[in-house]
Order: C-alpha cells, then structure tokens, then sequence
C-alpha cells in the first residue's frame, strides 16, 4: 500500500481502449504489467510452481447426498429470480457531449428506474456537460432524457425518459444503515457496454470516506464491494439478496482503469435524503468532480 | 430434518421477496429481524460449500493443462521459439482432449500433463478456428481418464452459479466461482469473425485458464472458457467462454474428420444504417446492402446480385445497386455479426435459407441453398 499509487477512477465509459484478450497463457510474458514488488509470486508462477513441486490433491469423487445439489440449487435460484426481477429495471445510459463532430466524445453509464414517472437515478458524472442524453432500457427501447436535477457533491443525478408506464420498472430502494460486511452484494450494470450484466459479490467495508484530490468535498460513507465493477457500471444499482437497490456503483480503486476487487457505492440511504431536493429543485450545490480523484488515506478510514 | 430447516429458511426468503412490494418507494421499511437459528444457516452455508467442493472432487481429475511449443519467424530474431500454456479436458475414454484452438495455434508440439501428473505428447486432431475450438489426442490407458459430462447451455439463466477450473498463471487445476453474468453475447474478433452465443461470467478467468471448462453446479459442462475483456493481460471481472452447445455440434466433426464445415452464402455486406441510408440514398434505414458476391457462390448461383457501380461518398468507394437483405429466413436482420451467427449456429451445409431482399424497391424472397465455407 505504502508505494503504490493507485487511483480512484468513476467507473463511467469515456474511452473504449480495452481489448478483448484471447486467455492463453504465452509462457515468457509477464503476466501483471503493473506487478509491484508485493505481487512476484503471481507475476512469476513458473518459479513458484518449480518452487514447490507438489502433487495437486484429488480426492476422488465423494459420495455426497443426492439432496445437496436440489438444495443448495434452490439457494441459486434466488439470484436468478433477483435478475429476473430487477434487470428491466437497470437501463444503460448512453451521453453525447461537445460541439461538433469532430470534438465530440461519448460516454456510457448506467442507471435505474426510480419510478413510474420515468425519472432515473444514475451518477452525475455520467451525465455531467452532455449535449444528448439517450437511455435504452433492457426491451431495446431508446429514448432521449432531460436531466431533472443533479448532485455534484454526492455524484448523484436523476433524468427522466418519457417512457409509457406499462414499459417502467421501477427498483425498490432498500436500506442502506442496517448492512453489514459479508453480506452479498449484487451489481448490474453495462461494464464495457456489455449490457445488463449482473457480477456478485459482497460487501467488502462499509463507511469508507474517499477524498477528491481537486475537492474539499467528500463523499462520506461509501460502500465497499469485490463485486466487479467497471467502466459503464456508473450510476447503475447495487442489490442486497432481496433485490433492493443498496447503492449506486460509482467508482473503484484500481491501477488500470478497470476492476481490481475494491468498487465503491454511494448508499442508497443518501440518495433517499437528496431525492427531494434531486426530483424538486434541481441543483444543490457542491463542487463539481474531476474525473479521476486520489484517495487520501486516514486513519479512521481503516 | 435438516433438509426440512434448509427447506423451511427458503420458503421464508422466498416469502420475503414475494412481499416487498413498490409502495415501500422512498421510506425505509426495516424488516423485523428474522430469527433463523444460526445451525440453520451453517447448514445452508455448508450445503453451499459442499456443492463447490463437491464439482472440484468430481471435475478436477478431467482437467489437463496443455503446452504447446512452437517455432515462429521473427523478423528481429530470426526464428524463436514460442511457448503457450493453456487448459483442456477430457471428452472421452478414447483419450480425446478438448481445448481452444489459439492455445495450440501454430504449434509444432503439443504436450498435455493429466491429473496423475504423467505429461504425454498429444495429437492435434482437429481444429476450427471459426469457433476457437480444438481437439487433441492422448495414447494413454482408459484408466487415466476420466471424462467429463456435457451440461446444456441453452437453459442457463443469469445470475446461476458456474465454476471454472483451469491453469491461470500456470497454476494447475485452480477453482474459480461466479455467476453467470450474461448470455449470448457475440464478440466480434475483426476480420468478419465473430464468437456467437458466448457465456459471460464473472468467475476470475486468466492467461492460462483458456480450453479450461466453465461448470454448472452440478459439475456439467456448460461452456470452455476462452476470452476476457481486459486493459492488460488480467481479470477484471469479464471473462467469456464458448458455449457447450457449439462444442456438441463441432467437436464430433473434429474427430471424424479433423474440420468442421462452416455454413457459407458467400456474400459479402455492407452494415446499413441511418447515416449510411442517407449518404447512398438507399431506400432503408436497416438492413444489409450486398458489396460482393462470390463467383460461383452459393448466394450468385441463388440469383442474389452484386453492387452494379461504385459511388464515392466521403473520400469512401462503395459498390451499390445490389440488393439489400432485410431478413433470413423472416428474422429481420440488424448486423454482419448477428447474421454470422445465425448461419453457424442455426444452418448446417446442405440446408437453405430464405434471403428477404430488396430489389428496384420491391420485395422478394429467395431461396439460397447454404454452402460450405471454403476452408
């Protein structure tokens, strides 16, 4: 932790500049670009695999109760019924910004259906300075959005999309004081534009202060989740095993860009307390984020 | 009895996401703490864990790790050797090995290290790029082997558990667990090749894990895990593996003959869409406008017809005047990918199919007998 320099980075799509990797394994490559002195036992397995030449255990087959794999598939079911449930209502947010052709970039995030209203919850940094909004909803359906009201400070913003009602699936917001670490944690999203993806996990921490290097300001009391975060999973929900929205996946702490286990979200119980503001009176103020923040570690953080 | 708890605790979640209803929009509504006896959910918790373990004891053993060597031009260099490491598994007792293709791309030898340690020499037995599959062969005794079950992937559902097993980082026979994050995804490799209907998950999956099956929890092969989507070399959270419903329908041509035969129109698209539309003032916002057709091909023989001249639009030549496709076989159809993936997964050669076409502004279907990609 001392010497490595890492990055918060808000987990919306700027630049599609990943590339699809064929996993084969070229035996002289190194295999983690980053690898820190910490980490040469991964980067370098060959050594470690001659190091310790030892036969992998391979108990054969044990008889286990017919009945376990009827059961413990039961305990599966619940994460298919969540998807089920909650995916029509996670929608991917595409965002158009600049002037003309050739300075115009795009943007991708996520976001989720608060309401019947159409209005939907997704990160303000997601939609912060676009020109065109378009959200597309897991039927394919695209249709623009305005922005209704933004929350710099809490990276929080609601849009709306005049959808009919019949085709809105709104979230239920759970509770986002009564967590605890451990418990499972679920994201769905558009990681690199892939989307309606669902990665779980569980909660890794809870009350994590995060410090914007260019900001006095602070989110406080994020929730921290190895559930793989990436770029375009911004803005989009983070369930409890009910299926209740918990938070809003919002940034992660990596080296590259993309998931390393730690993502952030901002509980859901914040945007509950700003939502009056968010669907009333638009703006509340706050300083505006850049776009990737330095984390400041504290001693009450850990 | 313990089974009856496990049971009872279920009921009470499934109770519980049956009665969370939308009126509870922006208050908290905290749940009264359930009361579920601790030995319950250690069961529970257990049952989960056995379950794991249980797949690792049964599918381990059908798992090999692949080397291959071999030489490449270097125009640096010269000539170096390349060497790769990757997964596979045991098909059958006839000592076949599946594995991707890339992991033995090239290679001039193949080597294959079994459960029991013993590294044999394999064969390639055949190959298919198209789907980045492969098939080797080992000389072993049947009692070596230990093959594995073939899953189905046409039921899989989001958010189901999958276990990989595989040599990530050389590490042999390493478990990884996820879930299913999303199906039928095409991924398109360039060059017009396209692996359709992939699996993805969000079980760790790295360099070395390539060949190596995805599992269901039940220990069935759903799918063989093949590519993630990465900055560098790692995993993020995006990996995807090829669907066991291609590995059924390819790898016995693999071994009977050593290819699998690609369907095949022999025709080439250009993807129409709403700027294009307008820049070719072409009749339609969607669909496919034909740039080539192949002499002899099974779309020319068909009756299909090519671009009649060619229109320079933005500093860019394209050939137009040919027919635009609007569907196959009535599915309308949106891209070159999607319409790849519908011939290799729905057609075999021999079959037809019925090319919606727009021609001098009127509609026709033509039949098209489905040919074999040249190989």
């Amino acid at each position: 932790m001392k010497s490595i320099r890492l990055w918060l980075i808000l987990v919306s799509l700027l630049v599609l500049s990943c590339n699809l990797v064929l996993i084969e394994r070229p035996a002289s490559d190194q295999m983690i670009n980053h690898a820190e002195p910490d980490l040469k036992l991964v980067s370098q397995p060959a050594e470690a695999a001659t190091v310790q030449p030892m036969p992998t255990q391979l108990p054969t087959a044990t008889p286990v109760p017919a009945t376990v794999g009827a059961e413990a598939e039961a305990v599966e079911q619940l994460l298919v019924n969540i998807y089920q449930r909650v995916s029509p209502a996670v929608v991917h947010v595409e965002v158009t910004a600049g002037e003309n052709f050739f300075t115009s970039r795009g943007g991708a995030g996520s976001g989720f259906v608060l309401d019947k209203d159409g209005h939907i919850v997704t990160n303000n940094h997601v939609i912060e300075n676009a020109e065109r909004i378009r959200v597309i909803f897991a039927d394919d359906t695209r249709v623009d959005a305005e922005v209704i009201g933004t929350d710099p400070a809490l990276d929080l913003a609601v849009i709306r999309a005049s959808v009919l009602e019949d085709a809105l699936v709104p979230v239920e917001l759970g509770d986002s004081d009564t967590l605890r670490v451990g418990q499972r944690a679920i994201a769905i999203g558009n990681p690199f534009r892939f989307d309606q993806s669902m990665t779980v996990g569980i909660i890794s921490a809870l009350g994590r202060v995060v410090d914007p290097i260019e900001s006095d300001e602070s989110i406080p009391e994020l929730i921290q989740t190895d559930a793989a975060i990436n770029p375009g999973n911004s803005g989009g929900p983070l369930l409890d095993s009910r299926g209740q929205v918990i938070g809003i996946n919002t940034m992660i702490f990596s080296e590259t860009g993309t998931s390393a286990g730690v993502g952030f979200a901002i509980p859901v119980n914040m945007l509950r307390q700003a939502l009056p503001e968010l669907l009333g009176e638009g703006k509340r103020t706050g300083q505006p984020w850049l776009g990737i923040v330095g984390l400041a570690e504290r001693p009450d953080s850990r | 009895m313990i089974r009856r708890s496990v049971l009872a605790l279920l009921g009470g979640i499934w109770l519980l996401l049956a009665g969370c209803s939308v009126a509870q929009q922006f208050q908290i509504v905290r749940q009264s703490p359930t009361t579920v006896d601790v030995d319950t959910l250690l069961e529970l918790v257990d049952l989960e864990e056995q379950l794991v373990t249980r797949v690792y004891s049964q599918v381990a053993p059908s798992v090999v790790h692949v080397t291959s060597r071999a030489i490449q031009p270097n125009p640096i260099q010269g000539i170096t050797p390349r060497e790769g490491t990757g997964s596979g598994f045991v098909f059958d007792k006839e000592g076949h090995i599946i594995t991707n293709f890339h992991v033995i791309r090239q290679a001039q030898a193949v080597q294959v290290t079994l459960q029991n340690e013993a590294t044999v020499p394999a064969q390639v037995v055949g190959t298919d790029s198209f789907n980045d599959l492969a098939v080797l062969q080992v000389d072993v005794s049947r009692d070596q082997l230990v093959p594995v079950t073939l899953g189905s992937s046409e039921t899989l559902r989001v958010g189901q558990r999958v276990v990989a097993i595989g040599n990530p980082f050389g590490l042999e026979r390493t478990l990884t667990t996820g879930v299913v994050s999303a199906v039928g995804r095409n991924l398109s490799l360039g060059n017009g090749r396209v692996l359709g209907e992939m699996i993805q998950t969000d079980a760790a999956i790295n360099p070395g894990n390539s060949g190596g099956p995805l599992l269901d929890s039940r220990g069935r092969v759903i799918g063989v895990n093949t590519a993630i989507r990465s900055p560098d070399e790692g995993f993020v959270g995006v990996g995807f593996a090829v669907p066991v419903r291609t590995v059924k329908r390819v790898v016995p041509y693999l071994i009977v003959q050593g290819y699998y035969p690609h369907p095949w129109l022999g025709v080439e698209f250009y993807e129409i869409d709403p700027m294009l539309s307008v820049r070719l003032e072409l009749p339609v916002s969607q669909g496919m406008l034909i740039s080539q057709l192949v002499l002899g091909g099974p779309a020319a023989r068909a009756g299909l017809r090519g671009p009649k001249r060619v229109a320079e639009v933005g500093g860019q030549k394209y050939g137009v005047g040919g027919d635009i496709v609007l569907a196959i076989d009535g599915q309308p159809v949106t891209g070159a990918d999607e319409l790849a993936v519908y011939l290799e997964n729905e057609k075999q050669v021999g079959d037809s199919v019925v090319l919606t076409v727009l021609r001098n502004g009127q509609r026709r279907a033509i039949q098209v007998p489905v040919g074999e990609l040249p190989r």
